[in-house]
């Protein structure tokens, strides 16, 4: 039993790693200048919005308005590279799906690792800012942990659906394009929900980037407590679209040979 | 054959690659054309949506200020990023045939091209609902658009040049038109940013245009001849060097395909 499990393991690692190894090699013609362009973008466009809202946004009462752009383009990078990933996870791995037997979900689980990778070298980045505003860690910042993964099984299970959607319906690439797009204005990522109305502001509150976001800077940034709601959003979003993505991918990937 | 011959296969050539890439572009799609009228639209609606809350200071005829600018952009977005991988799309056809190369790009460009008019269809509609003022400046709106279609011209030319040597040169285009995005005061207004931006924006002969149509079109105001200038001048420039950059390359390129 455990040997079959450690067995199943090593193979799909294996296929993982080569996986990865052709997604850089093919991929838009991955280059070393893209594989780098991943890891800086967070930094880049964090640059490109305080040079353009800086003197909009930052005279609100905000300390940092540079960190607090980072914070919220590292995460919703971290999704809008994941699940755009995993929307071509299925289709684009069309041959391989034919001849091999390999289980089907590691082709999205391989797209959420790679760009879990990149994610973790923009953390360098992060850091560095970090250091270079002053801001000393605290033993609260554990707790970003949790909000990671929980963004990660969010994605997954995201990843999943729209990997089967993708198969059945090409126009989803469109949408997702607009949807992301709409999303990196509808996350807060450059301005503060302060300026929302109130009604406005509890909209916002069902987007799980901008919760993931907002508990990532009230632990950073603020140092302080975090209302539980957040949270529980959070935890029913990432839980809620694993176990639908889940079924929805068990169910459907069977059929998908006959349709692609 | 006579020149006006040329010119009209010429033309007609061209028309037959656009209809080709219409077809194609729309073949795996649904909503099919319908999306390019769709999309704008949906796009200026969620945007309205929430800009019109964040920014308090307030834009006149917000909606179709942005939709202007959007459809612009889009457009020149789209005709460079395609016309970006012409030469090697179209590698079959570079070798067998003794069509006029330049003709592929501008093919994508007017691709493109089609595709924003559709999108100014839901736009007329915006235009008429929050009352722009309808001038006789609407009949320089042809000609901006011609001048911005040939610069969009210019740049693809060198693009599909460029990446025949450069196969990263997508990724870099598509994070370039992406940063380029937030400097061509789409949707904010050039008073809200700093000097310097400011400054760099008003060089952006991008914007230049967008300024111009928006001003034609909404406003009914006319434009300081600094902008005017500034497109005509850049279209020139862009332009010729497009040409001159793919009639010296163009044969160097089919030993890279």
């Amino acid at each position: 039993m455990m040997e079959k499990f450690i067995k199943d393991f090593k193979q799909n690692m294996f296929a993982i790693h080569q996986l990865t190894e052709r997604d850089k090699k093919h991929e838009n013609a991955q280059t070393f200048l893209g594989e780098l362009w991943e890891i800086f973008n967070p930094l880049i466009m964090t640059v490109v919005m305080v040079m353009v809202f800086s003197t909009i946004f930052a005279s609100d009462s905000m300390k940092n308005y540079g960190l607090f752009v980072l914070t919220g383009m590292t995460l919703f990078n971290l999704f809008s590279q994941g699940t755009t990933g995993c929307l071509g996870a299925i289709v684009g791995n069309k041959n391989l799906l034919i001849k091999t037997q390999l289980k089907r979900s590691i082709y999205v689980f391989q797209k959420v690792a790679l760009v879990f990778r990149n994610f973790l070298y923009s953390l360098i980045i992060y850091a560095f800012m970090l250091t270079i505003y002053k801001v000393k860690p605290e033993k609260e910042w554990l707790l970003l942990l949790i909000d990671v993964f929980l963004l990660l099984l969010l994605i997954f299970g995201l990843g999943k659906i729209l990997a089967i959607a993708n198969v059945y319906f090409a126009d989803i690439s469109y949408f997702y394009k607009v949807f992301t797009v709409f999303l990196i204005y509808g996350s807060a990522i450059f301005y503060q929900v302060e300026r929302f109305s109130t009604l406005l502001r509890n909209i916002i509150i069902i987007n799980p980037i901008y919760d993931a976001i907002y508990i990532a800077r009230q632990i950073v940034l603020e140092g302080n407590s975090i209302d539980n709601k957040y949270w529980l959003v959070l935890t029913l979003y990432g839980f809620g679209f694993y176990f639908i993505g889940s079924i929805i991918f068990n169910r459907l990937s069977d059929d998908i040979v006959a349709k692609l | 054959m006579s020149r006006l011959e040329n010119i009209r296969q010429y033309f007609f050539v061209l028309w037959e690659l656009t209809k080709r890439e219409l077809k194609r572009k729309y073949a795996r799609s649904f909503f099919g054309i319908l999306w390019s009228s769709i999309y704008p639209l949906l796009r200026m609606i969620l945007v309205v949506l929430l800009f019109s809350t964040i920014f308090d200071k307030g834009i006149d005829r917000y909606p179709a200020y942005y939709f202007v600018g959007f459809l612009m952009y889009e457009f020149f977005v789209t005709a460079t990023s395609n016309s970006l991988t012409t030469l090697k799309d179209n590698r079959d056809l570079l070798i067998k045939s003794k069509l006029p190369r330049e003709l592929l790009v501008l093919s994508r460009v007017l691709t493109a091209f089609v595709n924003f008019l559709l999108g100014c269809i839901p736009f007329a509609l915006v235009l008429v609902i929050y009352e722009a003022n309808f001038t006789m400046y609407y009949a320089y709106v042809p000609i901006v658009l011609l001048l911005f279609v040939l610069f969009t011209a210019g740049i693809s030319y060198m693009l599909s040049i460029w990446y025949v040597f450069r196969r990263d040169a997508k990724n870099i285009w598509t994070n370039f038109t992406m940063i380029m995005n937030f400097f061509i005061a789409l949707f904010y207004h050039i008073t809200w940013v700093s000097k310097g931006v400011q400054a760099f924006i008003k060089n952006n002969p991008i914007y230049g245009f967008i300024y111009t149509c928006r001003n034609y079109l909404i406003y009914g105001e006319k434009v300081e001849m600094i902008y005017l200038l500034e497109i005509g001048i850049w279209t020139g420039v862009i332009f010729a060097l497009g040409i001159l950059v793919f009639r010296k390359y163009e044969n160097k390129v089919v030993v890279h395909l």
